[in-house]
């Protein structure tokens, strides 16, 4: 970059925190005597050809600076944080003879030597077999995101090495950050490989050429790419601003990038996007201001809809004054806004989804937000349902959604051999969804619908699954968790904290560079490394350029701590498997090799050059692409259909009317065939309309982390002095802020800073009272993933908000089938109050 | 010729990378002769302000990047005691650790507060500008160069680019009379906003007039509200009076009120009459 220092080696690493080995940009790094002195941004060789979105507004392009988000470049302070883990550790009272469960968390941990560690993982391995008969009663965490080397963090590798050694329970992903969408839009629109979400492929050809009006709903770009991705989020809206675009931003909370960008907020209470959605239905069809003939041709029941809407099913006309009294937005502004959409070429932006799509009965309110987006002609020039995103996988089908050569995104970085295991519906006999994991360790049998993980199929969710899935099953009897992250990134972190120190649980084995969230329960830990701390390959393609980077040891590794893959493979050499993990330099290299790099660069070239990123297309080249490809951006080949099908659904049509859930669930309330909005029922009382709100008046939502990627970084001190990251109490902790508005503040006698105390029936979480005016009144607002701190049974100092957030079905019994197993992580009810001060004395 | 900075405030979007990078650079890192490491907290050597304007739903949150200004008239370094504070030939202001003997004279002296204590060296601390980085060749600071939007640019005053960007722009505080050398575009300006309706029918009015009448300067500004009836005035002067005024033709104009710009202004809901 700019530096001459002959005396600074330069090192690349990973920029991005997405895990599976997915990296966004590098980061430069500069160290002097095996000491980290500086982390820069990575400048794209000036010899890269950048891509340039040509439109009749101009050229748009991104500048060869990268710059990742604030805690990327602040990771090195993650090396020796406080909690990093440098020896194994074992549980003070846990042996095989001794296991004492109930003090998970509780006793402390002694440092034992490696070979120690490894001897009681292989014994409690060898005697699960034993006493269980099978390994099948091991339960594998081992999914979400993490550090983004390609083969040395990624932390996965538990389901390869217990698959190796004849079966496991593997623990698997849900659609975490776009719940709705995969529960309910899909029965709207299909989109099965894109997670429910329409299709991205060239998008951007058409949002900077055609659309007017950009609905962020709940859409923060500037908060949640920027781990994955670093800050392309901001030029993206800065292409989006230049291309005279207007922002409309509709969330309860003013987030970070509505703060900056957007030119109207429109708040509105948590839960209730879909009343919205309803009134600017009846809007439009009171006014005729819908794409009538795009309804005919590509829709099917609209005309059920429409009887609901009108009122003409339920008595209830769907007006904008039904709407105010639930959601809160004006009975003018709704008006304004159906009118405004309905006039201009409008779409509406995510990144994967806001808070509405982590709520409870988040799939009614995605499949009425697709079908008031189909209403006006969905794929219409301008008018599409936009992600801000930026690479092939999980949103387009054909071409990313920037100009890049396909041959870049197929072939152009290699992917971890153990990958499959991660996406994939899983191919073992023996698994549960992850949101359901508490309760199969609980109360098991639990019963569900979809495998859940993020690629199954819109049918999948008409099989029921079951766990244990056959009588001579064990149940789960040991945890290998390698993420850490469930009782602060998953909802109901109490229940799932109950499920750990459960007395069926003999043995937990937690592998991490951290003692954090989840390992505070295990009874054995392995320490695991940084990206600092070993050679390895950086596949950069979680952003919008694409490349190879070498990554250099920078340090030597902290303590006693080995990678991830080192771990797996000592560990498998034991048991006698150790062929399944290869020499890492062997692993590295077969991996290159598969890369495009590799027709034009050697494996020891390319250790040399360490970095390689590809050619975008010109713009020429782009258009003969598409042409070759037969894409046209996002939905317009589907709005261009004549006879409007080719949809993943049963009749290839939008369906207002989901014919598959009429077929398979036809009486169900929750999740009818034709969507409706639902306050409350069986499954989530989530509303200020049920009686629970009378204890917990204010609706807590969770957005993704500004200063964290979920759980990660939240130890990094120099974040933690941004006054948005944490709150400074009178006792000196900094607290997770708790964004409340002056009316509610006042009410409660609460000032900014004050130690604040948020609870419901599930437990207790504290906070820093945030005091602003960028939450709306009723509602309060809390990022998940903030550490874990117990310092009383259900009650946590560190913020970990989703500890009291919803379970997928709050009052599920054992034996009862769920069949939306959705995560709830916002939009729950919660009370707050000031903390007595004398609380904290001696903490 | 001497090194300036230039920061565009509408640029910044509160990444806070500058100050992190800040941090990245001179936490435990010793640049003597330019600069002794940084305490791991409470430092700031840029420090992001943070400002939320308004109230629900006319919120916006404005970030300004403040650091030393290496002023040409810069009051620390007659403050001194120890003549630890020198000014470079190229405009950069540094305290020179070696010679510091922790008066904390210039944290008073200093107006913008972007000195710090460094109470384990016993020392006076602040923004370098890089000095060590610029004089081995480096073409920008750290905080310039970890800035995802260019909203810091870094440049010699002679460089006809900048001088016209300077032309453009202002100094924080000029009332300071410091001859800063960092030097600020669109630096926050009240903003007097609100939502027009007719509330007979519950409809916004859509190309309402509002004029703001500047009671101390006697300017008119004035603006249209849009289709959600919204309206902001925007780049006002802090600490004026303004008289508002909103019209609709076929509908009974309506003289607001007199605000006062102390700070940023959502004047709420303003109903409008139609004249019958």
């Amino acid at each position: 970059m700019v530096s001459n220092d002959s005396d600074v080696k330069i090192c690349y690493v990973s920029g991005g925190l997405c895990g599976h080995s997915r990296s966004g940009p590098p980061m430069e790094v500069h160290v002097k005597d095996g000491k980290i002195i500086r982390v820069l941004p990575f400048r794209v060789p000036d010899e890269v050809r950048l891509y340039k979105i040509k439109t009749s507004k101009g050229e748009f392009t991104r500048p060869r600076r990268t710059v990742p988000a604030a805690f990327m470049l602040a990771h090195k302070k993650r090396v020796d944080s406080p909690n990093r883990l440098k020896y194994p550790l074992k549980r003070v009272d846990w042996s095989p003879e001794n296991r004492n469960p109930q003090n998970r968390g509780k006793s402390g941990y002694v440092r034992i030597s490696w070979d120690e560690a490894i001897e009681i993982i292989v014994n409690e391995i060898k005697r699960i077999k034993e006493v269980y008969g099978t390994t099948e009663a091991v339960l594998v965490q081992a999914d979400g995101h993490g550090q983004s080397g390609l083969l040395h963090t990624f932390h996965c590798y538990g389901h390869y090495l217990f698959d190796k050694l004849g079966g496991y329970t593997s623990q698997v992903r849900n659609p975490d950050s776009w719940e709705g969408y995969y529960w309910g839009a899909k029965h709207v629109w299909g989109f099965d490989a894109q997670v429910g979400e329409p299709i991205q492929d060239a998008i951007f050809d058409d949002i900077l050429e055609n659309c007017e009006m950009l609905i962020f709903s709940g859409c923060d770009p500037e908060t949640t790419p920027a781990g994955f991705a670093g800050q392309i989020g901001t030029i993206m809206c800065r292409w989006i601003k230049q291309a005279g675009i207007k922002i409309v931003g509709i969330s309860p909370d003013l987030n970070y990038a509505e703060a900056v960008h957007a030119d109207k907020w429109i708040p509105i209470k948590p839960n209730t996007d879909a009343a919205l959605y309803l009134a600017i239905a009846y809007t439009w069809i009171k006014e005729d201001t819908y794409d009538k003939k795009f309804v005919q041709t590509h829709c099917i029941g609209f005309e059920e809809f429409k009887k609901y809407v009108l009122g003409e099913e339920d008595g209830v006309p769907k007006t904008p004054e039904w709407a105010e009294r639930i959601c809160g937005v004006p009975v003018e502004t709704i008006k304004a806004l159906a009118r405004a959409w309905a006039k201009k070429r409008t779409s509406l932006a995510v990144f994967f989804g806001g808070p509405k799509i982590r709520g409870p009965y988040c799939s009614e309110v995605a499949r009425i937000e697709a079908i008031v987006l189909s209403m006006q002609g969905l794929g219409k020039p301008g008018r599409q349902f936009f992600r801000f995103w930026y690479r092939l996988g999980l949103g387009c089908k054909k071409l990313s959604p920037i100009p890049r050569y396909p041959e870049v995104d197929a072939e152009g970085t290699p992917p971890n051999f153990a990958e499959p295991y991660v996406y994939m519906p899983p191919t073992s006999r023996s698994f549960v969804i992850k949101t359901l994991v508490p309760e199969a360790i609980l109360n098991p049998p639990v019963s569900w619908y979809c495998a859940g993980s993020i690629i199954c199929p819109r049918e999948d969710q008409f099989t029921k699954y079951t766990f244990p899935p056959s009588k001579d099953h064990p149940g789960i009897h040991m945890i290998w968790n390698e993420n850490a992250c469930w009782t602060a990134c998953w909802s109901n972190g109490y229940k799932m904290i109950e499920a750990l120190r459960s007395e069926k649980i003999d043995f937990v084995v937690g592998i991490h560079p951290w003692l954090e969230n989840d390992l505070l329960y295990a009874d054995l830990i392995l320490p695991a490394q940084t990206i600092f701390e070993h050679d390895d390959i950086v596949p950069v393609n979680h952003t919008d350029i694409v490349g190879l980077v070498y990554q250099d040891k920078c340090i030597e590794p902290v303590g006693e701590s080995k990678s991830d893959y080192e771990i797996h493979r000592l560990i498998a050499e034991k048991l006698g498997i150790g062929d399944a993990f290869p020499p890492p330099e062997e692993a590295l290299k077969k991996a290159y090799e598969k890369t495009l790099a590799a027709k034009k660069m050697s494996w020891e070239e390319f250790k040399k050059k360490k970095v390689v990123i590809y050619d975008c297309p010109t713009p020429e080249e782009w258009e003969e692409i598409k042409r070759k490809y037969n894409v046209k951006p996002g939905l317009t080949w589907f709005y261009e259909m004549p006879e409007g099908k080719g949809l993943e659904t049963p009749t290839g049509k939008l369906e207002f009317y989901s014919t598959g859930l009429a077929e398979h669930f036809p009486d169900d309330k929750e999740r009818p065939p034709l969507p409706r909005y639902l306050p409350h029922g069986e499954a989530h009382q989530e509303s200020l309309s049920h009686l629970r709100a009378e204890k917990y008046p204010l609706l807590l939502m969770s957005n993704h982390p500004r200063w964290r990627l979920h759980s990660q970084g939240d130890d990094i001190s120099w974040t933690r002095e941004i006054p948005t990251c944490k709150v400074k109490g009178s006792d000196g902790y900094l607290y997770e802020p708790l964004w409340i508005h002056p009316i509610d503040a006042e009410k409660r006698g609460i000032k900014s800073g004050d130690v604040v105390m948020i609870f419901n029936e599930r437990g207790v979480v504290l906070g820093g009272a945030y005091v602003t005016e960028r939450i709306m009144p009723g509602t309060v607002y809390m990022d998940h993933g903030a550490n874990h701190d117990p310092i009383e049974d259900k009650v946590d100092r560190g913020g970990c908000i989703n500890l009291i957030a919803p379970p997928p079905h709050e009052k599920r019994i054992a034996g009862m089938e769920v069949r939306v197993p959705e995560m709830c992580a916002s939009g729950y009810l919660v009370e707050v109050q000031k903390l007595d001060e004398d609380y904290l004395v001696g903490e | 010729m001497g090194k300036v900075l230039i920061i565009d405030v509408s640029e910044c979007v509160g990444c806070y990378c500058c100050q992190i990078v800040c941090k990245d650079e001179h936490v435990g890192n010793d640049w003597s002769p330019y600069a002794k490491p940084q305490p791991d907290t409470g430092h700031f050597w840029l420090k992001v302000d943070e400002m939320e304007r308004g109230t629900i739903p006319k919120v916006k949150v404005t970030y300004t990047p403040i650091l030393c200004m290496h002023c040409d008239n810069a009051p620390c370094i007659p403050a001194c005691p120890d003549n630890a504070i020198v000014k470079r030939e190229d405009g950069i202001v540094l305290i020179k650790p070696e010679k510091c003997s922790g008066c904390k004279l210039c944290l008073d002296a200093c107006p913008y507060g972007v000195i710090y204590f460094n109470s384990e060296l016993n020392i006076a601390q602040k923004c370098t500008l890089c000095a060590h980085l610029l004089d081995k060749g480096w073409s920008e600071t750290r905080c310039v160069g970890a800035c995802q939007r260019e909203a810091l640019i870094l440049g010699e005053e002679g460089d006809p680019k900048i001088k016209s960007l300077i032309e453009k722009s202002e100094v924080f505080h000029p009332e300071y009379g410091t001859k800063p050398r960092v030097y600020y575009l669109n630096l926050p300006k009240p903003f007097i906003a609100g939502t027009i309706v007719d509330s007979s029918i519950r409809e916004c009015v859509e190309g309402a007039t509002v004029v703001a009448l500047d009671l101390v300067e006697g300017v008119r500004h004035q603006t249209v509200s849009d289709e959600f009836g919204d309206f902001w005035l925007r780049d006002l002067k802090w600490m004026h009076r303004y008289l508002i005024e909103v019209s609709k033709e076929g509908y009974a104009s309506k003289k607001v009120c007199v605000v006062h710009t102390a700070k940023d202004v959502n004047l709420g809901t303003i109903t409008l009459t139609k004249l019958i």
